[in-house]
């Protein structure tokens, strides 16, 4: 039939003749993209597969995002809010004369940024009198004034280069004498007399009170060291030892027209208009120039300019320098940004192997048809171009999904968590979003090297399928390796068999019978499909140990904030200076305050707490020298109030009854310890060791001792010297050596004849105080052992006086009642405990407000890790998903076969187990690896910061982590097995996939 | 003429005591407009010998020249192109690529040399292999006969000097059978197309103008049939 139609259509129609086709008629919808339709035409063919791995690029494209865009969006939070307190300025210097200015701007030419000058008039000294409540010296600066001409002044103007003072009443000046006043002075007298200053007259003088509208005489002169003149103090600085006052000029008249907020920065200093003539004797003004630059790459750079500019002091605008990534910031800013660093490879290792592990399988289903395709004349760069254009295609989907999904994940993150971010910055500025064009061209950069990356080496296979292999009807399986092995050791057709000829020969065979050693062959023949498989839940068990130490450490650094169990706080000083409360009983005064507090209505009970400081030995054995020399190298306060003999001085909290039952409680103390008439103690067995730097805490106390000694202090002491510990951390009378200027040790504490006054029990060693109690971590000594006790038995031990004496402060916490106002509970509480005999200043505490904050940071840390914990795990379960699930229905023809030569169900699904098995365990172990090394630059990242971090696996977070990726395995596998029983076996025998 | 030029092709698989001498020093020649068909016993080196003429293998070792051109001079991108433009290849199984529809797979070898299809052509060849209306089937969705009625297609698509099939009637019934073959036949006959033909069946062999033999990867008998 079909020969008939070809000779009949021979004639009339150019049917098969060599003439070149030409350009006569083209389908229009074949075009020259034959691969390109084939591409898509494979994607739409697995439609799982394809969405997974969109998913999984979409995945990998988003966190990388989200992570930039938070990063960048908190750095534009940080420095504005560090612009906006600070000012714009990196550094600022002090000149005499003005050509330093010229000179700065020749050395940092196109650099220089903005300028801003400042004018320091001088000082005038107040009145003895006057100096008492308000200070020696009122400086006079001049309001900073931005200087015009510099390379980009014209530019960005949203934050004053150094910002004026804040206005408290009034307004700034404007003109010439004109002035503000700080706030401080508002409604003092400033009077005539003798000064503070030897031989200096009062040059400071109001006319009555000051108020806005009011006059001041003020006689400027230059401060500066009594013995150097030229070394000059900046006039709102305090008061410096030997400094005199000259170069006086005649008093001059100015009107207040405000009065401005004190700062760091320009101290106790009134202003004036840039333009205020100067007014000392000589005429002389010193000037501060502050600047921005544009372009230096580190702080080091512009003090080069300074350097070259002639100026040999300066100040940095640290701060913002840090933000701005110039100057190296405290270690711990760099371990935020190891631990980025980390995270950012651990989720580019995570994406490809996610996306490379999809690219294997796909283009490993389609050996034959590559192969097909091969010898058909595709050529090798055609096959490469074919599965890089598959690559790009789910690029193109996956990538913008992607920078969306992140965007979009930063924003709704940082929104839940305004309130955390306020808190943690300190400020009423929340973090805004900030999409850098840089940031997601970065992320989409990263994405698509990734996705190359990734796709690179199956591209490369696809185009060395061997053509001749494909074609073979046999060339399902190109035997490995392994498999060659096998069938190396054969001798005779039926070696195979075991020795009874019923079933295979091999461990596998003889513990699973068939299906098990079908399973072990397949293992065999496929060693590098299943190396996708073990590699992707290598890495996913890596991926979630890591997210769990991440959780971890976050959780570890937020751990600090401590508000104690009360909801309220006030803290009462003793009176007089001498660390001392005379008042009888101690129980009594307690009372005295409880009763107080539970008096206000909003206060549903309250506590009271006793502070101060006793002296006490205790046995040697029970200290660990090694944790107090880590003390004083790493805290910033030096030596440990406690000595390796044993002698030492501790903070000593003293509780209520009803306190100190509660905290027993929760140790687990005995009934009789819990008795708040037994004398015993409870030792806080930690010190805090953290620093500028770096996190830390050590354990001071092994445990030994069972008791420890109060000591009653030394009848007579000479003025210069105090009970402490020496600087090289022996405890005893010490005192500053002259020469040296160092501690050193006068009378040791053994020959210092200190009785003892209570031997007083150990109860407990605690490493935390828990729940239970109502005061937080910063009621603790820092430096000094915490010993905790009951008020009651110490008022009826022979101890009750040496304690007492050492008691400087009280603390009544108070818990609210249901509904009252927090803030104005406290200020009725702190009005009731005003006035009481022997105790002077009051510190309020709210600690409700404090505790919200917290927990706002709290929610904030949380949703950042939650975040990054989903997402790990949604790229995991993809990773596992994609390769165990596709892996199995690429062998759908393979399973029918089986089934069709009466292979059971039960027997196939003890195949799948042990396949699955064996990649389950070789997951766990290549899992564990990577997850010690990721652990380990994590330690090392977080070491910087936290000195006494020690590396540890965590054996819970792995377990957790592979109970999950074999949930995941198993439930992949199942997907898979279904879907392949769901084929009927003629369909499934005629299938296309391998 | 001599379009094929067979010398001293040898092919070996693997290596020391496993190695498989598939081809022994086999020589012959093939003139323009010839079907020959090749028999042999299975594992005779025939599927071998058709490879290594399509340049889809290279040999161990000899020559095969196309009107005068070695064909394993070239590089392997050279090769490639030469499978699409000189050769038609058609197989037992397996000849097509699932995804593509029937139009699709007929079209691939032009389509990948980056040129435009005759559509007149692809329309009344799709007539004469009795696919009309069945354009836009995938694969899977064929008998076998239709299947490598396409192949045949593809084949002959780009009108290639020689057209090599492997046992294209293998797994055909007799009727299916015999109307592959007439295609085969008259595409050679009436545009003097070389072919060469695999085949375990002895009637087609006796249709041929030439009969190969092979036995062990040599040539055993090299019959003229008429
Ligand atoms: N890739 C290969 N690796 C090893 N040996 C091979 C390979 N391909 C073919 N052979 C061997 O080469 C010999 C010839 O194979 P070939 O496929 O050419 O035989 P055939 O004549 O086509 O057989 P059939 O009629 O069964 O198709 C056989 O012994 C075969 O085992
Ligand atoms: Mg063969």
């Amino acid at each position: 039939m079909a020969a008939r139609h070809l000779r009949g259509s021979i004639g009339d129609r150019p049917l098969l003749t060599h003439a070149d086709d030409g350009s006569k008629g083209v389908c229009p919808q074949l075009t020259r993209s034959v691969f390109v339709r084939y591409t898509l035409r494979s994607l739409a063919a697995n439609r799982v597969r394809t969405a997974v791995t969109v998913v999984g690029i979409a995945l990998a494209t988003g966190l990388l995002a989200a992570v930039l865009v938070s990063v960048t969006s908190l750095r534009a939070a940080l420095i504005a809010q560090a612009c906006a307190s600070g000012g714009i300025w990196q550094a600022g210097f002090t000149y005499e004369d003005d050509e330093k200015i010229g000179e700065l701007r020749a050395a940092t030419g196109e650099h220089l940024d903005r300028l801003a000058l400042r004018r320091d008039l001088g000082a005038a000294a107040l009145s003895a009198e006057s100096a008492e409540d308000n200070g020696t010296y009122l400086g006079v600066l001049s309001l900073p004034e931005e200087q015009a001409g510099t390379a980009r002044s014209a530019g960005d103007d949203q934050y004053a280069v150094i910002p004026d003072p804040t206005v408290a009443e009034g307004r700034l000046p404007e003109r010439a004498g004109e002035i503000a006043l700080p706030a401080y002075l508002q409604g003092a007298e400033l009077t005539a007399g003798p000064s503070e200053i030897a031989g200096v007259e009062a040059g400071a003088v109001s006319d009555g009170t000051l108020e806005l509208g009011s006059t001041i005489a003020l006689a400027l002169g230059q401060r500066h060291d009594g013995a150097d003149p030229t070394h000059r103090w900046h006039s709102g600085a305090s008061l410096m030892d030997g400094e005199t006052l000259s170069d006086v000029g005649e008093p001059r008249a100015y009107t207040v027209v405000g009065f401005v907020e004190t700062d760091y920065e320009t101290g106790s200093a009134a202003f004036v208009s840039y333009d205020e003539p100067a007014a000392t004797a000589s005429g002389e003004v010193v000037g501060t120039a502050y600047f921005s630059t544009v372009g230096y790459e580190s702080a080091g750079q512009i003090g080069a300019a300074l350097t070259s500019a002639g100026v040999d002091s300066w100040s940095y605008n640290t701060t913002l320098l840090i933000y701005q990534g110039l100057d190296r910031g405290r270690a711990i800013i760099d371990s935020l940004a190891q631990i980025a660093a980390v995270l950012a490879v651990v989720i580019m290792v995570a994406a490809v192997s996610l996306i490379s592990g999809a690219f294997t399988i796909s283009i490993s289903e389609r050996t034959r048809q590559f192969g097909l395709l091969s010898s058909l004349g595709a050529s090798r760069r055609q096959l490469r171009r074919t599965v890089l254009a598959e690559a790009a295609i789910l690029g193109i989907v996956g990538i913008p999904l992607g920078l969306a999904l992140g965007v979009g994940g930063a924003a709704v993150a940082f929104a839940v968590t305004a309130d955390g971010w306020t808190a943690m910055l300190r400020e009423t500025t929340s973090v805004s979003l900030v999409v850098a064009p840089v940031d997601l061209a970065l992320a989409v950069g990263l994405s698509a090297v990734t996705l190359l990356a990734s796709a690179f080496a199956p591209a490369l296979h696809a185009s060395r399928v061997s053509a001749v292999d494909a074609i073979r009807s046999s060339a399902d399986i190109r035997p490995s390796r392994r498999l060659r092995r096998i069938f190396a050791r054969r001798r005779t057709a039926l070696d195979d068999l075991s020795a009874d000829r019923r079933r295979p020969r091999g461990l596998a065979a003889r513990l699973g019978g068939m299906p098990a050693f079908l399973a072990r062959r397949t293992l065999a023949v496929s060693a590098g499909k299943q190396r996708v498989s073990v590699v992707a839940l290598a890495v996913s068990v890596a991926l979630l140990v890591t997210a769990g130490l991440v959780s971890d450490y976050l959780h570890s650094a937020t751990g600090y904030i401590d508000t104690g169990t009360a909801d309220l706080r006030v803290n009462l000083f003793a009176e007089t200076d001498d660390d001392y409360l005379p008042t009888g009983d101690l129980v009594a005064q307690a009372n005295v305050l409880v009763g107080r507090a539970e008096q206000i209505s909003g206060v549903s009970a309250a506590s009271v707490t006793s502070q101060g400081s006793v002296t006490l030995r205790l046995d040697a054995a029970g200290v660990d020298a090694g944790a107090l020399e880590t003390f004083m190298q790493e805290s910033p306060y030096g030596a440990y109030y406690l000595d390796a003999a044993g002698y030492g001085s501790a903070h000593l909290v003293l509780l209520d009854d009803a306190t100190w039952r509660a905290l027993a409680e929760s140790l687990g103390l005995s009934d009789d310890e819990k008795d708040p008439a037994t004398l015993s103690c409870v030792v806080l067995n930690a010190a805090n060791v953290s620093n500028s730097e770096t996190y830390g805490t050590v354990r001071p106390f092994t445990g030994a001792a069972g008791t420890i000694e109060l000591l009653a202090d030394p009848e007579s002491k000479a003025s210069d010297q105090w009970l402490g510990p020496a600087d090289d951390g022996t405890f005893g009378l010490v005192t500053t050596d002259d020469d040296t200027m160092e501690t050193v040790v006068a009378v040791p504490a053994d020959e210092l004849g200190m009785t003892a006054v209570a031997q007083v029990p150990v109860a407990a060693y605690a490493e935390g105080l828990g729940d239970a109690a109502p005061f937080s971590s910063d009621d603790l000594g820092a430096n000094a052992p915490n010993v905790i006790m009951p008020a009651r038995a110490v008022a009826a031990s022979g101890a009750d006086e040496t304690v007492r004496q050492g008691m400087s402060s009280s603390t009544v916490y108070a818990t609210l009642a249901p509904g009252a106002d927090d803030a104005e509970t406290l200020d009725a509480l702190e009005e009731a405990l005003e006035g009481i005999e022997d105790y002077g200043s009051l510190g309020t505490y709210n600690l409700v407000e404090l505790a919200r904050q917290s927990r706002a940071m709290e929610l904030t840390v949380n949703v950042f890790l939650y975040c990054f914990v989903a997402i790990t795990l949604a790229i995991s379960v993809a990773n596992v998903f994609n390769t165990i699930a596709s892996g199995l229905i690429l062998r759908t023809r393979e399973f029918a076969a089986l089934q069709s030569a009466g292979m059971g169900r039960p027997g196939f699904r003890r195949m799948i187990v042990v396949e699955c098995s064996d990649v389950a365990v070789k997951g766990l172990v290549g899992g564990v690896a990577l997850a010690t090394l990721i652990n380990y630059a994590l330690f090392q990242a977080m070491s910087a910061s936290i000195s006494t971090l020690v590396f540890e696996m965590p054996w819970g977070h792995v377990a957790l982590a592979f109970a999950v990726v074999v949930a995941v395995l198993a439930a992949s596998a199942g997907y898979a097995l279904r879907r392949t029983h769901a084929m009927n076996l003629v369909e499934a025998l005629r299938s296309d996939v391998m | 003429m001599d379009i094929l030029q067979i010398e001293h092709l040898t092919k070996t698989y693997g290596t020391g005591d496993t190695a498989v001498r598939a081809l022994d020093d086999v020589s012959f020649t093939v003139a323009a407009g010839e079907f020959v068909a090749i028999i042999g016993s299975s594992g005779s080196g025939k599927s071998t010998l058709l490879h290594l003429i399509g340049g889809v293998d290279r040999p161990t070792s000899g020559t095969v020249r196309l009107n005068g051109e070695d064909v394993f001079q070239r590089s392997d991108e050279q090769l490639a192109v030469f499978r699409r433009r000189e050769v038609g290849l058609v197989y037992q199984f397996y000849n097509l690529v699932p995804v593509l529809d029937v139009v699709e797979n007929m079209c691939l070898p032009v389509l990948m040399d980056g040129r435009a299809v005759n559509e007149r052509r692809l329309t009344s060849m799709l007539h004469v292999l009795g696919l009309e209306g069945r354009e836009h089937h995938l694969p899977n969705q064929l008998s076998g006969g239709q299947q490598q009625r396409v192949a045949i297609g593809r084949a002959l698509m780009n009108a290639p000097a020689v057209v090599l099939a492997d046992e294209p009637t293998g797994n055909l019934d007799s009727r299916n059978s015999a109307e592959i073959m007439s295609l085969l036949r008259t595409s050679n006959k009436e545009l003097g197309q070389t072919l060469i033909v695999i085949t375990h069946d002895e009637d087609i062999a006796l249709t041929a103008d030439r009969v190969i033999a092979l036995e062990d990867g040599r040539i055993a008998s090299d019959t003229r049939v008429r």
